[in-house]
């Protein structure tokens, strides 16, 4: 029976191994050039054009930039207009840059790598007609548009969302060398500020229809009782018109982000893209640059505009302490995650946790944007 | 008295033979001369054991070495051409016939001659020496004989038997029931009937007009000797066909299988040109061709998913199996409806002449069959498997497979009746059920079911028919219990009902004619998903059902233009109909269909013709025989598929499903030119054969990134058509006489895909060729078995191939604000090579043909070597890093033993 038992044990790792794969050399991380940007034409056009490079698998490191590039954009007229390394491998510049011309972009790296674009012709983005918003319960927020002169068709969008939020507390309080002091004035830390710019790929396409028109073309979901929605909200919309080619890059750049899992895995497709490089032109380079007019909107929403927004219920986590002065700056001394909240009327005071009386402490900023 | 004389007379005879038991010294020199020479001897043990041997002059050849030991014992040798050498008392035997023995004029004198065979106790030995007159004194210079070849132990009939006439160089070969029909013109011939594992058997003819004969042979149970060298003979020089895989299920038997349980598909894997993208998986790749490409054929009823547990063991139970065919080129014009090989399994007839059984004990299943003869004209089969891998599983302390639950079972029935000698009627049923719940959350199963009748009528000697009606059904199901909230069930199947009328008919030697009518009518559950309970939150959806027919009409004609050139041209031609209801989108022409891109919808009504589809294929072959070793073949095949499997994934996946081709899916077409050469070398008659193939298919599916396959109603916007060309060069040297048997076979060949359409919206690859999952470039297998004594045989498998190739991400990089991957270009990479030896050994009981019970054992080991083959490479996001995998089926080796039992 023992003999019987391990024949069976035997038998039953055939439920497989799972071992670390030593992966073949691919050597294509750290060579390969990422470009992500692309040309805004029109006046004040505000142009960025981000380089890196591709980072092997292993890399936990958020961007590998590429510094130190010559960045241009060079148009069909012999024209050229330089954008200067703002941040690590952030490129841009302002200018007036006219509809009337094709467009190139050009990348001289550090080691004198050349890298072009072919020329582009500008895309004439039309305007956005509206940026609504539907609220049953979550909120869903869509951007409206039409083409007259039905060209663009295709279209991508990102957003930048801004919203202001409260702490549960709105403390005049500060504890400041071992005592609770008053705060002077301006110095708040109940409202703050959040902004976070899309992380998905929002494309859209009217080629199967009638007329060029961009209808509820749905943008972000904000589920029900976010914070977002607690006192005002923000969204900044881009609209980008494109070809067809660079509508597909980024189809399938958004498709292949999810990873091949398990024993019956999908095939990722391969990415195409418009950059080559001049001194190697097989040398792979990730990204594809359009051109085209810039299109922006912004649009506020406060809570009152929402039907019944529930707040985030705090108060169990907010419960505070009370006591003297004296009893709590021994408090706070002896716990830093409490932060002095009120003073009682009639005496004493209260402190809770930090994060219920500093909204910093959710990630915002105190600092109340310039267009807020 | 007598009686007491009787008594003392048979006491003698018993010690007699005891003493027999130690070898006589005569024997054990015979043992050395044949084991020194080619020299085979037939003599009485019983009486030469009296024989002492005397000094020999050991330079001497055999011949005078025989003289010196005979002489003066009485007993006299002769030596045949074929190096038989047979000991008689008196007068040694003729070995030869006698002058004119093949002259009709004079037949009466040969009988008379001094001519005695070797006694043997069998009717059949017997027969063969027999004029056996065929039809009565007829006008007419030439007549058909026809009849069956059966099995003399089981009343089985024998099918792809060749039927020869050596004097007039003739042959044909029985069809699937055992029948064959040659012409023969008027006079005396001697019939010989070859058939593999079988022993070799003629009959003397006098013909003198049409007339009927059944012949039945025996098994070769001496190892497979002269019988089996004549057969594969016929199958691999001679024999029209070319790219034809014949497996007996002997042979399959001697292939080492994983747990012992003998495999019959597995077994393909073994052979040139059939290759499978890893271990334990469903699907098998013949030729370059998707696993989908390959019609499964069990008694002609359409298996969809012939796999047990996902594909590690086939589902048909080997007891009840005849033996399989594999047509990989020159596909007879008698199947459709797949563009890449057709394997053909049928079982056996059931036991005519007494009631049998056999059960079988092994790690994972337990097996029975019973046979025998239902009435005097009836006859029945039945076999069954199924697992107790459930109680496995729970022997395991890994919490993983706790609640891990896993059951199959098969069954086969097939009834045999024949109404007279022109009418037979076949059924066949089969089910398969599989069931697999993973810790307790999810339950895949899946089941087939199929049902068909045959009737077999003969117009005449030339002319006869089979009419098929069956129904095919397959389907799987998903139980999702993974969260309350999304607990779902998932369901979809498959139905087919087909009626097939097949004709043939041989109007002479030179023409072997077939042609039929087949109608398929398809049904297909293309899903279906349902919230499991109240609490469920899952959206009830179902899709549409999809509705077709495929018919098509062939014929073929096999022609004998010498005896050097046959060729056998065939047509097929198949229409296609997709038919309603079902609501069909229009796209914007030349734009990549997508949700963007509809235009409009039409719905069809039930019945109404949605899209036709249809076209010819040719099926073209011809056999030229250079000398009488050696031949060169050729084909042409073109072919046609109506129904798909979505897969994006290398391996069969419990939940793929098919989809019949529609107004976007258009029809997989294949083409295949091949060309070989085979050959018989050296005095051991190996059998070399040298195929090559360039194969080029059209309009196979792939699927564009992130394509969503399961649920989806609109699956034209995610597919991408392809096409496809695949080019090798096969190789087998095979070994079928001796002890030691078996081939050794090594495969050039490779597979590349291109995306080919004209809307696809993104390419692979930038629209060049790349590589299919299953290209693997080189491939070796060694199949050997030895055969130590009658009851005691050893076999190895050794399998060498390129590791399949992958899709690797290459690197990270950030774009549209988050992290994104970079592929490497599709199939770049391969996953390391793969190899693996199996051996085995089989231990039989003694077998004595009275014996009630007959045991055997099997045991042995898989993956002798332990080697850690890779399966899947896969990676998974990990603490923000990508870390990469690979999975390994069977990483070890594996042990295993089965008890097998016979009873009649």
């Amino acid at each position: 029976m023992r003999a019987l038992r391990t024949i069976l044990f035997l038998i039953v790792l055939f439920a497989g191994c799972k071992k670390p794969f030593d992966a073949p050399e691919t050597s294509e991380a750290g060579t390969v050039l990422v470009v992500e940007g692309g040309i805004a034409v029109g006046d004040s056009a505000d142009n960025k054009i981000l380089l890196s490079r591709l980072k092997p698998l292993e890399d936990t490191t958020l961007s590998n930039p590429e510094l130190g590039a010559i960045v241009s954009i060079v148009s069909s007229t012999g024209r050229n207009w330089l954008l200067r390394e703002v941040s690590r491998g952030e490129y841009s510049a302002v200018n007036n840059i006219p509809f009337n011309a094709d467009y190139k972009l050009r990348v001289t790296t550090r080691s004198g790598k050349r890298y072009e674009t072919p020329f582009l012709k500008p895309v004439s983005t039309p305007d956005i007609d509206s940026v609504s918003w539907l609220q049953p319960q979550d909120l869903n927020i869509y951007v409206n548009s039409f083409d007259p002169t039905n060209t663009t068709k295709y279209y991508r969008w990102e957003y930048v969302e801004t919203w202001e939020y409260r702490a549960y507390y709105e403390s005049f309080l500060d504890f400041v060398n071992g005592e609770i002091v008053y705060r002077p004035p301006g110095d708040q830390i109940y409202s703050c500020w959040r902004t976070k710019a899309s992380n998905t790929i929002i494309l859209g396409s009217t080629v199967a229809l009638s007329e060029d028109r961009i209808s509820f073309q749905p943008l972000v979901k904000i589920p029900y009782g976010d914070e977002k929605g607690s006192v005002r909200y923000s969204i900044f919309v881009k609209q980008y018109g494109m070809t067809k080619d660079a509508f597909e890059f980024w189809n399938i750049l958004k498709k292949n982000t999810e990873l091949t899992g398990t024993l019956f895995d999908p095939q990722p497709s391969q990415l195409p893209g418009n950059i080559v490089c001049l001194d190697d032109p097989s040398e792979k380079v990730i990204g594809y640059v359009s051109a085209g007019r810039q299109v922006t909107k912004r649009i506020f929403i406060r809570r009152a505009e929402l039907s019944s927004w529930p707040k985030e219920d705090e108060s169990v986590g907010c419960v505070e302490k009370k006591g003297s002065f004296d009893e709590m700056n021994e408090a706070l001394k002896a716990d830093t995650t409490y932060a002095p909240a009120y003073t009682i009327t009639g005496g004493g005071v209260a402190i809770a946790k930090k994060i219920c009386v500093d909204c910093r402490r959710k990630g915002g900023t105190i600092n109340k944007p310039t267009f807020w | 008295m007598t009686k007491m004389f009787c008594f003392c007379l048979s006491m003698m005879v018993l010690q007699l033979a005891m003493a027999q038991q130690q070898a006589s010294s005569f024997d054990s020199l015979v043992n050395v001369m044949e084991r020194n020479s080619s020299y085979r001897f037939y003599y009485d043990k019983k009486l030469t054991s009296t024989i002492e041997l005397k000094a020999i002059d050991p330079n001497a050849d055999a011949r005078s070495m025989l003289e010196q030991i005979l002489k003066g014992t009485g007993f006299s040798f002769a030596i045949d051409q074929r190096n038989r050498v047979f000991i008689t008392q008196g007068q040694p035997i003729l070995t030869g016939p006698a002058k004119g023995f093949f002259s009709p004029a004079n037949a009466a004198a040969v009988l008379d001659t001094g001519y005695r065979p070797v006694p043997e106790n069998n009717s059949g030995a017997v027969i063969e020496n027999k004029v056996l007159t065929i039809g009565t004194n007829s006008s007419g210079t030439s007549f058909i004989v026809s009849g069956y070849i059966r099995d003399t132990r089981n009343g089985e009939p024998i099918s792809a038997a060749s039927v020869m006439v050596e004097e007039l160089r003739t042959g044909v070969a029985t069809d699937a029931f055992g029948f064959y029909s040659i012409t023969v013109p008027r006079g005396r011939y001697v019939l010989k009937v070859n058939s593999l594992g079988m022993k070799e058997t003629r009959r003397q003819l006098f013909v003198q007009g049409p007339g009927k004969l059944d012949v039945e042979m025996k098994e070769d149970v001496t190892s497979l000797k002269t019988a089996v060298i004549v057969a594969s003979k016929q199958s691999s020089v001679r024999g029209m066909q070319m790219g034809v895989e014949r497996l007996s299920i002997r042979t399959i038997k001697q292939i080492p299988a994983i747990f012992g349980e003998t495999d019959i598909m597995r077994s393909l894997l073994t052979l040139p040109g059939v290759t499978s993208v890893g271990e334990g998986t469903a699907g098998y790749n013949v030729r370059g061709g998707a696993a989908d490409q390959n019609l499964v054929l069990l008694n002609d009823m359409t298996l969809y998913n012939p796999t047990h547990l996902f594909g590690f063991f086939s589902a048909v139970d080997p007891e009840v199996v005849r033996g399989l065919e594999l047509y990989k080129s020159a596909i007879p014009e008698k199947f459709g409806g797949r563009i890449s090989s057709v394997m053909d399994v049928s079982t056996r007839d059931g036991n005519s002449k007494q009631f049998t059984g056999s059960a079988g004990i092994g790690p994972l299943t337990s097996k029975l069959t019973l046979e025998g003869p239902i009435s005097k004209k009836t006859t029945f089969l039945f076999g069954g498997r199924v697992t107790y891998s459930d109680w496995i599983l729970n022997q395991i302390s890994d919490p993983a497979f706790q609640d891990s639950k896993a059951s199959f079972y098969d069954m086969m029935l097939h009834i045999s009746h024949e109404f007279s000698e022109k009418d037979r009627l076949y059924i066949s049923a089969y089910t398969s059920n599989d069931r697999f719940t993973l810790n307790d959350d999810s339950t895949y199963a899946y089941q087939n079911r199929n049902v068909n009748v045959k009737w077999k009528h003969g117009f005449s000697n030339k002319l006869s028919m089979v009419l098929t009606g069956g129904l095919d059904q397959y389907g799987y199901k998903v139980e999702g219990r993974n969260n309350p909230i999304d607990a779902f069930n998932l369901r979809f199947g498959v139905k087919q009902g087909n009626i097939k009328t097949d004709f043939t008919y041989n109007p002479n030697n030179k023409n072997a004619i077939d042609f039929g009518v087949h109608h398929i009518i398809y049904d297909l559950e293309s899903g279906d998903l349902q919230p499991a309970n109240a609490a469920s939150l899952v959206k009830p959806k179902t899709l549409e059902p999809e509705h077709g027919t495929e018919t098509a009409l062939y014929f073929g004609d096999q022609y004998k233009f010498t005896d050097k050139l046959s060729v056998q041209a065939g047509l097929r031609y198949s229409l296609f109909r997709y038919l309603g209801p079902q609501k069909v989108y229009s796209y914007l022409p030349g734009a990549p269909r997508d949700e963007t891109t509809i235009t409009d919808s039409v719905m069809y009504g039930k019945g109404a013709s949605i899209q036709n589809y249809h076209g010819p294929e040719i099926r073209v072959s011809a056999r030229y025989l250079l000398n009488d070793k050696s031949s060169l073949k050729f084909s042409f095949n073109t072919l046609r598929q109506y129904i798909h499997m979505l897969t994006n994934t290398t391996a069969i996946s419990p939940t793929d499903t098919w989809k019949l081709s529609d107004t976007y899916i258009r029809p997989l077409t294949g083409k295949q030119l091949s060309a070989g050469f085979y050959t018989r070398v050296g005095k051991k008659e190996l059998e070399l054969s040298l195929e090559a193939y360039y194969k080029t298919t059209n309009n196979y599916l792939d699927y564009k990134s992130g394509a969503q396959l399961l649920m989806n109603e609109n699956i034209e916007q995610d597919i991408l058509a392809t096409r496809g060309k695949a080019y090798g060069l096969e190789m087998m040297v095979k070994k079928t006489t001796g002890k030691l048997t078996g081939w050794l076979s090594y495969t050039y060949s490779r597979t590349f895909l291109q995306v080919d359409d004209p809307v696809a919206g993104e390419t692979i690859n930038g629209g060049d060729y790349y590589p299919a999952n299953f290209d693997k470039p080189n491939i070796a297998s060694l199949v050997a078995n030895y055969k130590f004594t009658q009851r005691f045989s050893a076999s190895l498998t050794s399998t060498y191939s390129t590791g399949r190739p992958i899709t690797l991400p290459v690197g990270t990089f950030n774009m549209g604000g988050a992290q994104r991957v970079l592929y490497s270009e599709r199939n770049e990479y391969r996953i390391p090579d793969f190899f693996r030896t199996d051996i085995s050994m089989t231990l039989e009981g003694n077998h004595n043909l009275k014996q009630k019970l007959h045991t055997s054992w099997t045991l042995g080991v898989y993956n002798l070597t332990g080697r850690d083959n890779p399966y899947s490479v896969y990676y998974v996001l990990e603490d923000g890093k990508i870390n990469g995998y690979q999975l390994s089926i069977f990483a070890n080796a594996i042990p295993f033993i089965s008890f097998n039992i016979r009873f009649q």
